[in-house]
C-alpha cells in the first residue's frame, strides 16, 4: 500500500503537468475559455433583459426627457394603489387553484398511462400531447364554443330541458378563466408526474405488499411520495407561467376576469407607460421566485434532488 | 416432531406469451418445506424456481393446485395477509426512506406501537450488524450494506417463512462467501424457515438443510445436500452440481439390492444397485465424479477398469487426468497431491488401472 502511494502521487502530479504542456494554454485560461459560451448565452437571454427591465423601473418615463430620470415613483405607485395589490393576488389566487385542479386531473391520468394502460401507452401518450401541436389561440376559442350563450353546454342543457335560457355568466368570467386554463396545462402535468411514476421500480410495489401494506397504503407510503418530483415539477410547470397569463383572460375573461398579466400588457401597449409595466413585472417575479426556492428546498429535504436511485 | 410449513399440492404456473404461445413456467409439482429448515431451491435461469418463489410469497396466481402455509389455503390471500416476506434480488430497499423507516415499514403499516416499533427495529439493526445507520439512505450504503437492510427489514415482521430470491446474486465473492455464512448462523439464530432461491450450486451446498434442483419447469430431485452431490437420480442433477463423468454402458446381469455388472466396452465391472426401472440388456449412463476416480498401477489384483492416460494437468492442490477406457470414451480424474501421490504419477501414454468404489457410481435413470 505505502509503496503505491509513493510512486501515485508524482504520478499524478506529473499528468497535470504535462497536460498543460501539451496545449500551452494556462488552466486559468482554459477554464475562462471552457464557460464563456455558457456564459454568454447567460448574459444575453437572461442578465441582459433583466437588467433593462430593472433600469426601466427607476426612470421616470421610457421615452424622452424623462428617460434620464431616476425615480422611485413605479414603486410608490404600486404600493399605493391597492387596484395593482389586488390584481397581483388575485392573479396568485387564480394560478394558485388552476395549477390544483390541473395536478388533480393530471396524476390519475398520469397513473392510469404508467400502471394500467400497458402497450397502449405510446397511442394515449401521443393522443395527449396532440391538442399541444395545435394553436394554443385555437385551443382557448375552442372554450367559446363549448361555454358562450350559444355554445355547446348551454344548447344541451336547453335540450334536455333543465333549463329554459342560456345562462350568460359562463363566458367572460373569472371560473371560464380557470376551465380554460387547466384544460390547457394538463398535458404539460400529466407528463412530468407520469415520468416520474414510470420511474418507480416495479419490485417496490410487491416489497410494500409484501411487508403487509394494503394497496392504499402502498399509494401513501410509496407510490405518492416516490412521485413527488413529478408533481413538484408538474406544479412549477403551471404555477409559474400561470401568474402571468394575459391572452386567455383577455380572451375568456371578460372585465370580470383580468389577471395581472393584462394590466402589465396594458402599460406596455396602450397605456405606453414602460417604467410602470417593468415595475409590475418585477414584483411579479418577485413572489413567483418565492414558491420556486421553497420547493427546492423542499425536493432537497426529501432527498429527491440528485443521486437517483443509486 | 417436524411440522410442514409450506405444502405445495399439485402447483402449475403457466404463461400465455403475446404471440399466443403457452410457457410452461413451472410444471405440476408437489412439495412440502419443513418447519425451520433451510431449504433451497436450485437451478439455472427460466428453471422455475423464482416462480415458484413467487407463487409463495402471493405475487402470482397458480394456474392450478393449491399452497398451503401452515396449514391453511393461501390461494385466496393476497400477499399482504401471508405470514411470509422476502428479501428481493436486488433490495427493492425504499429510495425515499432512510435505513430505519425502512425496517420499520412493516410494523408501521400493521400499526404496531411505536414503542414496540422501535425496540424490534433497534433490535433488527444490531442482529444484521447495522446499528448506528439508521440515518441513512439507501443510496448512501453499499450493496453488503442494503443487503442486510433488506434482510433486517424482512426479519423485524418475524415471518414464518422467509422468501430469499438470489439475495446474494449482486455481491461480489469475497462478500458473498461471508454472507453465505452469515445468513446460515442468522438462520439458526432466529430458527425462521428460509426458502432460498440460488442458481450457485456451491451456495445450495453451503446453507441447505434441503434442497431441490429444478430444470425447465420441473423438480428434479429435493435431498440433502450430501445425497444431491453424492446420489443424483438425473443426469441434469449430476451435471449441474459439480463436475461427473457421464459413461455409457451397457447392463449385463442385475442382482436386486446389490450389484449391477455393467459393461465398458468388453470389461464388465459392478455397479451398487439402486436405480429401479433398468433391464438386463439396457444401454445407460454411469455417472462417477472425477475424485472419486483413482488411478493405479496396472496388472494389480484388484478387478477394475484398464485405461490409457491422454491428458495430465497440474492444478496445484490436485492432478487432473483425462483417461482413455474401454468402449472408446475419455474420463476426468482428480486425484489429490498428497504425500502418497507424487509428482508425476503417471504420464501422456501410461497404461494404469481406473480403480473406483462400487458405492460411488451411480446409474442414471435418463
Amino acid at each position: 500500500m505505502s509503496t503505491q502511494n509513493l510512486t501515485n502521487t508524482p504520478a499524478v502530479h506529473n499528468r497535470r503537468g504535462i497536460k498543460e504542456q501539451l496545449t500551452g494554454i494556462p488552466r486559468r485560461r482554459q477554464l475562462i475559455a471552457l464557460i464563456s459560451p455558457a456564459s454568454l448565452w447567460l448574459f444575453f437571454l437572461l442578465i441582459l433583459p433583466l437588467a433593462t427591465l430593472v433600469m426601466l423601473s427607476f426612470v421616470k418615463t421610457a421615452f424622452g426627457e424623462g428617460s434620464t430620470v431616476l425615480t422611485l415613483e413605479h414603486y410608490r405607485a404600486f404600493l399605493q394603489n391597492t387596484i395593482y395589490q389586488r390584481l397581483l393576488w388575485r392573479s396568485l389566487g387564480i394560478a394558485l387553484l388552476v395549477t390544483v385542479l390541473t395536478l388533480l386531473f393530471s396524476y390519475p391520468v398520469a397513473y392510469f398511462m404508467a400502471y394500467f394502460a400497458g402497450e397502449r401507452q405510446n397511442l394515449l401518450l401521443t393522443i395527449l400531447i396532440i391538442p399541444a401541436w395545435t394553436s394554443f389561440l385555437l385551443r382557448v376559442l375552442a372554450w367559446r364554443l363549448i361555454l358562450g350563450s350559444n355554445g355547446l353546454l348551454n344548447t344541451f342543457l336547453m335540450g334536455i330541458g333543465i333549463i329554459q335560457e342560456p345562462i350568460t355568466g359562463l363566458f367572460f368570467s373569472t371560473p371560464a378563466v380557470i376551465i380554460t386554463l387547466v384544460y390547457i396545462w394538463i398535458p404539460f402535468a400529466v407528463l412530468p408526474i407520469y415520468v416520474s411514476l414510470q420511474r418507480i421500480e416495479g419490485n417496490l410495489f410487491e416489497a410494500s405488499a409484501d411487508l403487509g401494506a394494503r394497496p392504499w397504503q402502498t399509494f401513501w407510503k410509496v407510490i405518492f411520495p416516490l412521485s413527488l418530483p413529478g408533481i413538484l415539477a408538474a406544479f412549477l410547470f403551471v404555477f409559474i407561467p400561470t401568474v402571468g397569463e394575459y391572452v386567455t383572460p383577455a380572451l375568456v375573461g371578460g372585465p370580470n376576469g383580468l389577471m395581472i398579466g393584462n394590466i402589465i400588457w396594458d402599460q406596455f401597449s396602450r397605456g405606453l407607460d414602460w417604467p410602470m409595466g417593468a415595475t409590475l413585472s418585477l414584483m411579479m417575479m418577485l413572489i413567483v421566485i418565492v414558491p420556486l426556492f421553497l420547493s427546492s428546498g423542499l425536493a432537497e429535504r426529501l432527498g429527491l434532488t440528485g443521486g437517483g436511485d443509486e | 416432531m417436524v411440522k410442514n410449513i409450506i405444502e405445495l399440492e399439485n402447483i402449475s404456473k403457466v404463461y400465455r406469451e403475446k404471440s399466443g404461445e403457452v410457457v410452461q413456467a413451472l410444471q405440476p409439482a408437489n412439495l412440502t418445506i419443513e418447519e425451520g429448515e433451510f431449504f433451497t431451491l436450485l437451478g439455472p435461469s427460466g428453471c422455475g424456481k423464482t416462480t415458484a418463489l413467487r407463487l409463495m410469497a402471493g405475487f402470482i396466481q397458480p394456474s392450478s393446485g393449491e399452497i398451503k402455509i401452515q396449514g391453511k389455503s393461501m390461494n385466496q390471500v393476497p400477499p399482504y395477509r401471508r405470514p411470509v416476506n422476502m428479501v428481493f434480488q436486488d433490495y427493492a430497499l425504499f429510495p425515499h426512506l432512510n435505513v430505519e423507516q425502512n425496517v420499520a415499514f412493516g410494523l408501521k403499516v400493521k400499526r404496531v406501537g411505536k414503542q414496540e416499533i422501535d425496540e424490534r427495529v433497534l433490535k433488527a439493526l444490531e442482529i444484521v450488524q447495522l446499528s448506528g445507520y439508521e440515518q441513512r439512505k439507501p443510496r448512501q450504503l453499499s450493496g453488503g450494506q442494503k443487503q442486510r437492510v433488506a434482510l433486517a427489514r424482512a426479519l423485524v415482521n418475524r415471518p414464518a417463512v422467509l422468501l430469499l430470491d438470489e439475495p446474494l446474486g449482486a455481491l461480489d465473492l469475497k462478500l458473498r462467501r461471508a454472507m453465505q455464512l452469515e445468513l446460515k448462523t442468522l438462520q439458526q439464530k432466529v430458527g425462521i424457515t428460509f426458502v432460498y432461491v440460488t442458481h450457485d450450486q456451491e451456495e445450495a451446498l453451503t446453507m441447505s438443510d434441503r434442497i431441490a434442483v429444478m430444470n425447465q419447469g420441473r423438480i428434479l430431485q429435493v435431498d440433502s445436500p450430501m445425497n444431491i452431490y453424492e446420489k443424483p437420480t438425473t443426469r441434469f442433477v449430476a451435471d449441474f452440481v459439480g463436475e461427473t463423468n457421464f459413461l455409457t454402458a451397457k447392463i449385463n446381469q442385475i442382482v436386486p439390492g446389490e450389484v449391477v455388472k455393467v459393461a465398458f466396452g468388453d470389461k464388465e465391472v459392478d455397479v451398487r444397485h439402486r436405480t429401479n426401472g433398468v433391464h438386463r440388456g439396457d444401454t445407460v449412463t454411469v455417472a462417477i465424479r472425477p475424485e472419486k476416480l483413482t488411478l493405479m498401477p496396472p496388472n494389480n489384483q484388484y478387478e477394475a477398469l484398464p485405461a490409457v492416460v491422454s491428458e495430465v494437468t497440474f492444478l496445484g492442490t490436485d492432478t487432473r487426468y483425462i483417461v482413455d477406457i474401454p468402449g472408446g470414451e475419455k474420463a476426468a480424474v482428480r486425484i489429490q497431491n498428497t504425500g502418497f501421490h507424487r509428482l508425476p504419477a503417471y504420464q501422456v501414454g501410461d497404461t494404469v488401472t481406473l480403480g473406483y468404489d462400487k458405492d460411488d457410481a451411480q446409474i442414471l435413470s435418463d
